[in-house]
């Protein structure tokens, strides 16, 4: 029998190990020095992952964003409209033939560790990238078209450049520079986390102190980053594994902003007195792709998109059949602006606005007569036929676990619908989605990027030699756009360089390379009662998460001169009281067994 | 209740009416043998069925990788090669054998750290979650089982039955929110997520209340959802006894009615329940995505989750092999355990 020994032991169990189990958990104290008064601390709420802090290997967005606050780049994107300006560097020159770039570094710049910043670092740091190929993974292509990379002296870096490289200031904004007194250690960079000491030296506003995988990351303000010391004392990025909870952990104050909210969420917060939430006009855009049925770059077909995608004028009457105002209306709630091209407008200088004349427009009308003199001819049931005499139906892929797209979707059909084009909507996981466009096997599909400052990567993913790859978006083949894209990439002019952007974009909207829908705001808000607002990138209307920068956190200023926040790392009276509590139920369940066990008395044998 | 005991079938064992104690040892050897064996072939079966599996489901783990950062074809070529993507599917296993058999359970696509590192500092704090939640729901529903059954049809067991029956029904995620909600934000007594304060806490005792503090909420709400399966194992099981003849003879012995149900009634009703409780020690070490999702306990169910999303292969097929150990050893200490406290399945 099994009942007398089970229940005591039971009971010990509960009380001990409760007691002594969470003790291996415990996390050792990031910061051992006590500070006078409580730090003013940012906490910022993420949902997405972080893979690696190591720079040369970090890809995912969360991971990045912390490389740019824990190291200086040699340029950085501004905080007006993200035009790349000094970082490390404060000015360079191109040689004459444009093959050789000279970077100046600024005069006595140091790491957090008190060494100083040398051009030697910054050559370092794209050499190893050069030389092994464990650190060319987040970054490679930023440094692919450098020949060679040398320190001339403590404060010149020369770049020397196979062909002329126009985007060269969007490469050099794209890596975060390490210290070689460190780095030159480090053997396996592979396996290397950048975790294994702390504070991690860095060069940014801020210094990495702490790191817990999954749960949080711990920043302290840098004393000796160049362009000062930021206002707050320490920057911290929590993990909440869904947005509800972030949102709720921004209404209690154990997080201080919280981005990527749905649009119910953005509204449910409007209300609150101590938040204020921001839509901020972002760097993404959201389209439909088609399968205008492109060979691959060897020559191999691509897929088996519907021959009527092949017409530029069936696109062009597809994307006069779209009411995009409708959709920001009905399904983004408001939030998100009609589209033209795939550089959104938080980059001015190189966004795309056609002429009123060359406008699609909504307009069913248009869309019909456009698609009669096409040579599609409306069948007695409503659906045109093609140029075989089969009926149109296009399959349109949604991702099943995003309602945006499948609102969209609905309108989308009965739009199509009224012009005589067959719609069938596929239902599909968003990685099912992915594996169907890269392999070609759609005729529609939702898709979206987010977009880099220099406007050559997104540009790239529209030439014929990615489509059929991971990197292609609209597997869009024009001659004349590639040859556009290759002028823009070689000319280091500005304003040519400008002109043969929107150019190149011009052929994308003309020929209708994609459906091109909105473009997306980042839905923010944060904590009013301890924050003035966020420096946003772009200034005007921008995002405050995610910039290609350190803008927002770097300037972050705690409302009134006393600190805002409580807190941080002891326990509230009302945390003491819910453990003791707790403790007490738990004690309260023990005593009530074992007096139940008592009152049966020893004498109760049968 | 979906969760009914598998291993109640009458172990047949070839000793006659005179058994006799060695002949019963050597069955009882044979017996825990065969079980292991069984498991060790389950496990196996995971390891091939798991590595085919994952790789037939939708996703790249390099389009994933490469999602949010710029990348060139020769990048990626370069990535299929060091993950052994561009080897036929039969090569890449014989690797992941070859290396599973030296103890090496591979290197994650997207943490880029050891998959047995990954999992080991995941798995602490799973067990702290499931572990807690396990021993107060089996606590708090053997309890209320026996009570319920005991005086069934009352007013307690009316009560006690039907709400556990509904935290059993209501959707986890909901609850968990729902939790957050009244007691982290409206009554700010507990943190809303996460296992530790961010940045940790000084010294070593407070960073022990600590983890106790962020354990309250999330304990607490998988235990309210899971408790009703102990409660309604126990509470049928004893009511299947209350008419049983011992319990008039003890009565009659003068046993008080407590006496009766605790000595007598309680044990004979227990072996149902134990058995379940075995098997889900065994899927501890799954956790509970959905409350690990709410209140972002960094937990291996999680991990396991955010994986399949990717899809990392290395680590799927890792954790996949720890949750199918944890599953099989504690069916097969079950099959054991049964015996041992049954003394009619040992004699059988």
């Amino acid at each position: 029998m099994i009942t007398v020994p089970l229940r005591r032991w039971a009971t010990g169990v509960v009380l001990v190990v409760s007691a002594l189990v969470t003790a291996p958990f415990a996390a050792p104290s990031g910061t051992p020095e006590a500070h006078a008064q409580e730090p003013v601390t940012l906490r910022v709420a993420y949902t997405s992952d972080i893979d690696t802090l190591n720079p040369f290997q970090a890809t995912l967005l969360v991971s990045t964003q912390l490389g740019r606050n824990m190291y200086e780049f040699l340029t950085i994107n501004g905080s007006k409209d993200s035009t790349p300006e000094g970082g490390l560097a404060e000015r360079w020159e191109t040689s004459s033939d444009n093959l050789t770039w000279k970077f100046h570094i600024r005069e006595g710049l140091k790491w957090s560790d008190d060494q100083p910043i040398t051009a030697k670092d910054v050559a370092f740091t794209y050499n190893l990238m050069l030389t092994n190929e464990d650190a060319a993974t987040a970054n490679g292509v930023a440094v692919a078209n450098f020949e060679s990379v040398k320190a001339t002296d403590d404060r010149t870096v020369e770049i020397k450049t196979k062909a002329p490289q126009a985007s060269m200031l969007g490469s050099t904004s794209e890596v975060p520079i390490v210290p070689e007194h460190l780095w030159k250690d480090v053997k396996d960079i592979k396996g290397f986390t950048n975790t294994e000491k702390f504070p991690v030296v860095g060069s940014g506003p801020f210094i990495l102190t702490a790191y817990q995988e999954g749960q949080s990351a711990t920043l302290e303000a840098n004393d000796k980053f160049w362009r000062g010391r930021p206002k707050i004392d320490r920057l911290q990025y929590v993990k909440y594994e869904s947005t509800d909870a972030a949102v709720q952990g921004l209404r209690k104050g154990d997080v201080d902003l919280v981005y990527r909210l749905t649009a119910n969420q953005y509204k449910a917060l409007q209300g609150e007195s101590t938040i204020k939430t921001s839509a901020g006009n972002n760097r993404r855009y959201t389209e439909i792709i088609m399968n205008p049925g492109n060979p691959k770059k060897d020559g191999s077909p691509f897929g088996n998109g519907a021959a009527v995608l092949k017409d530029p004028q069936f696109r062009q009457a597809l994307a006069s059949a779209i009411d995009v105002q409708t959709l920001i209306d009905k399904v983004f709630q408001g939030l998100a602006v009609p589209a033209t091209s795939v550089i959104p407008p938080v980059f001015p200088d190189w966004t795309y606005q056609p002429d009123d004349s060359a406008k699609h427009g909504f307009d069913l009308g248009k869309a019909n007569s456009l698609l009669d003199a096409a040579g599609y001819p409306k069948g007695a049931n409503g659906v045109r036929t093609d140029k075989q005499g089969n009926p149109i139906n296009l399959r349109l892929l949604v991702t099943s676990d995003d309602t945006q797209r499948q609102q969209m979707a609905e309108f989308v059909k009965g739009w199509f619908t009224q012009i005589g084009v067959g719609v069938t909507t596929e239902f599909k996981a968003s990685n099912q989605v992915n594996d169907d466009t890269t392999a070609g096997n759609f005729d529609l599909s939702f898709s979206g990027w987010s977009v880099s400052p220099d406007p050559d990567y997104q540009l790239a993913q529209q030439t014929c030699a990615v489509v059929g790859t991971d990197l292609a978006d609209s597997n869009f083949c024009d001659p004349e756009f590639d040859r556009l894209y290759a002028a823009q990439q070689a000319e280091l002019d500005k304003t040519r360089r400008k002109d043969l952007v929107q150019q190149a974009q011009g052929i994308l909207y003309d020929k209708v390379a994609a459906l091109v829908l909105t473009y997306d705001k980042q839905l923010e808000a944060y904590r009013s009662d301890r924050f003035q607002p966020f420096t946003t990138q772009p200034e005007n209307g921008g995002i405050i998460a995610n910039q290609s920068g350190y803008w927002s956190y770097f300037r972050a200023t705690p409302v009134g001169a006393e600190t805002a926040t409580d807190d941080s790392g002891g326990l509230s009276t009302g945390a003491v009281i819910a453990i003791v509590g707790g403790a007490a139920v738990l004690l309260v369940g023990a005593v009530f067994l074992v007096t139940r066990r008592r009152k049966a008395g020893a004498d109760e044998r049968e | 209740m979906t969760d009914m005991p598998v291993t109640t079938e009458p172990v047949v064992e070839l000793t006659g009416d005179e058994a006799t104690g060695r002949s019963r040892a050597i069955g009882t050897a044979r017996f825990v043998l065969t079980k292991i064996a069984g498991g060790l072939v389950s496990l196996f079966l995971v390891v091939v069925l798991g590595f085919f599996l994952f790789r037939a489901l939708p996703g790249n783990p390099i389009r994933a990788l490469t999602g949010d950062s710029q990348t060139s074809l020769e990048q990626i070529e370069r990535l299929k090669a060091e993950w052994s993507l561009d080897q036929p599917l039969l090569t890449q296993f014989f690797d992941y054998l070859g290396d599973l058999l030296h103890g090496d359970l591979g290197t994650s696509f997207k943490y880029k750290q050891p998959v047995s590192d990954l999992i080991a500092t995941r798995l602490g704090p799973t067990l702290l979650l499931t572990g807690t939640a396990l021993i107060l729901s089996v606590a708090l529903g053997l309890w209320l089982g026996t009570r319920a059954a005991w005086r069934h049809g009352g007013r307690f067991d009316r009560w006690s039955t039907s709400s556990a029956l509904v935290l059993w029904s209501v959707p986890t995620f909901w609850l968990g929110l729902i939790m957050l909600m009244v007691f982290s934000v409206g009554l700010d007594l507990f943190p809303t997520a996460g296992m530790n304060t961010p940045g940790g806490v000084e010294g070593f005792g407070p960073a022990v209340l600590d983890v106790a503090h962020h354990l309250v909420l999330p304990a607490v709400t998988l235990t309210a959802v899971v408790y009703a399966q102990y409660l309604m194992v126990m509470r049928s099981s004893l009511l299947e006894e209350m008419n049983a003849d011992y319990l008039t003879t003890a009565r009659a012995k003068g046993l008080t009615d407590d006496q009766v149900r605790r000595r007598h009634a309680v044990p004979n009703a227990l072996l149902p329940t134990i058995t379940i409780i075995f098997l889900h020690t065994g899927l501890l070490v799954a956790g509970a995505v959905t409350v690990e999702t709410v209140f972002t306990w960094p937990g291996l169910g999680l991990l396991t989750y955010v994986a399949i999303g990717f899809p990392d292969y290395p680590l799927l097929q890792g954790s996949m092999i720890v949750l199918a150990s944890a599953v099989v050893v504690m069916n097969v200490l079950a099959d054991i355990a049964y015996r041992f406290f049954d003394p009619r399945v040992r004699r059988t």
